[in-house]
């Protein structure tokens, strides 16, 4: 049984990958989390539940980790979105906070890294909650 | 991603600071640049040789202030990640059950940090490196054969030899087109592929991928990791150029490539590269070379 207070965590990258390392990392951290590889099924995702941290990468087939960052910020505004990229240009970290990101991380990263701009994440999600 | 960059005072430092601004500005990466003092230079000049001669006006702090704006200087005031905009209060533990209010600036996305560190400087990088979980180093090198870092000439070999994490070795020339990279067909990291991207984008260079043949032409096995990294990359709209070189002529043909295009070997712990391709080689690899290398892991 999931905990009705556990933050939950949506996670779409398609490179299993990166997904198989994520989902025990974060799980483990205390979140409450779901992986996607196909942007299809996580944008279907998303129009059943509002989750309080999306981490998308950005090159996918398909729809892309910014339309997705758009769809989600228009569904949900106060899910806080990290974007995760493998081919990070200046324009596309600009348009990802325009776009209301929350941060904007270069793979490679290590665990810890990403870890730590959830725990902010999930700072602000609580502090919005209280308010 | 968590850049260290390891300066001393000479000028192919400056060279790996601009290298580590390129690659920051498009990853917003958190960033170090970290300064290395020996305990023989620290004393230089001091009555008290159990004493440091460390302060501001100490020419490292003084390089490495320089480098901090030059870093910053590649950043538009409006877009850099690395300025603090909003101080606030906050309630800190300083210690247990004590809190105390600080002022607090959170602002800035990513950070910055200069640091320097006192002793051997290949292990205080790599202690900094490892503190910090590090996902590159970027060590400045001349052209010449012989690097001048101060206190130990072969510092930016032994660091990308000792390194648990990827390094790469900034040489003078600074415009790369094309990425020349001997990937391990038996074991290639996802950190590594994800670097090549990462560097392949910031220099908009082509990208060649190397496979290592034993003369008989690819066996089955490479001949299928060497398809899924071309697929790797033609699914991510990079389309390599793919070659295959025969493990006797390994060494002449990067000693040719790096002497013009970024060099990227992947030199993991087994890797079948640093089987066929000894330490000693890729030193003077590192050391022939007149374009940057990076050594994956």
């Amino acid at each position: 049984m999931v905990a009705a207070n556990k933050t939950s965590i949506l996670v779409l990258d398609d490179e299993t990958i990166v997904l198989k390392r994520l989902r025990p990392a974060l799980e483990k951290a205390g979140y409450e989390v779901e992986v996607f590889s196909r942007s299809s099924e996580a944008s279907e995702r998303i129009t059943q539940k509002d989750f309080e941290i999306v981490i998308t990468d950005l090159k996918m087939p398909g729809l892309d980790g910014m339309q997705f960052l758009t769809m989600v910020k228009e569904r949900s505004p106060t899910t806080e979105v990290i974007v995760i990229t493998g081919f990070a240009t200046m324009e596309t970290a600009k348009e990802s906070f325009q776009k209301g990101a929350f941060d904007f991380l270069a793979k490679p990263f290590k665990l810890g890294e990403i870890q730590e701009i959830v725990k902010k994440a999930e700072a602000k999600v609580l502090k919005n909650r209280m308010q | 991603m968590k850049i260290l960059v390891a300066v001393d005072r000479s000028s192919y430092s400056a060279y790996a600071v601009e290298e580590a601004a390129r690659l920051a500005r498009n990853t917003l990466a958190n960033v170090t640049l970290l300064g290395v003092l020996s305990p023989k230079e620290a004393r230089k000049n001091h009555h008290d040789p159990a004493s440091v001669a460390w302060g501001p006006s100490h020419p490292l702090a003084k390089a490495l202030g320089q480098y901090r704006e030059s870093f910053l200087s590649y950043f538009e005031e409006k877009d850099s990640p690395y300025l603090n905009r909003e101080f606030d209060y906050e309630l800190i533990e300083v210690a247990k059950g004590v809190w105390q209010e600080l002022g607090v600036c959170r602002s800035a996305r990513k950070s910055l940090k200069v640091r320097t560190r006192l002793g051997n400087p290949v292990k205080q990088i790599l202690a900094e490196a490892e503190e910090d979980e590090s996902d590159l180093i970027i060590v400045g090198c001349s052209e010449q054969k012989q690097c001048f870092w101060e206190g130990d000439a072969n510092v930016p070999e032994r660091l990308a030899n000792g390194a648990a994490c990827s390094v790469l070795v900034v040489k003078e020339e600074r415009n790369v087109r094309k990425i020349v990279c001997c990937l391990d067909q038996d074991k290639t990291s996802q950190e590594s592929l994800e670097m090549i991207n990462q560097m392949v984008s910031i220099h908009h260079a082509d990208l060649e991928v190397i496979g290592m043949s034993d003369g008989e032409g690819l066996k089955s096995e490479v001949e299928r990791k060497m398809n899924s990294i071309l697929k790797y990359y033609l699914d991510r709209q990079i389309n390599p150029q793919i070659k295959v070189v025969p493990l006797s002529s390994l060494e002449e043909f990067i000693s040719k490539e790096a002497r013009q295009d970024l060099m990227a070997l992947w030199m993991g712990k087994k890797s079948v590269l640093e089987n066929v391709l000894p330490w000693t080689k890729v030193k003077r690899v590192i050391k022939a070379s007149h374009s940057s290398v990076l050594i994956l892991r």
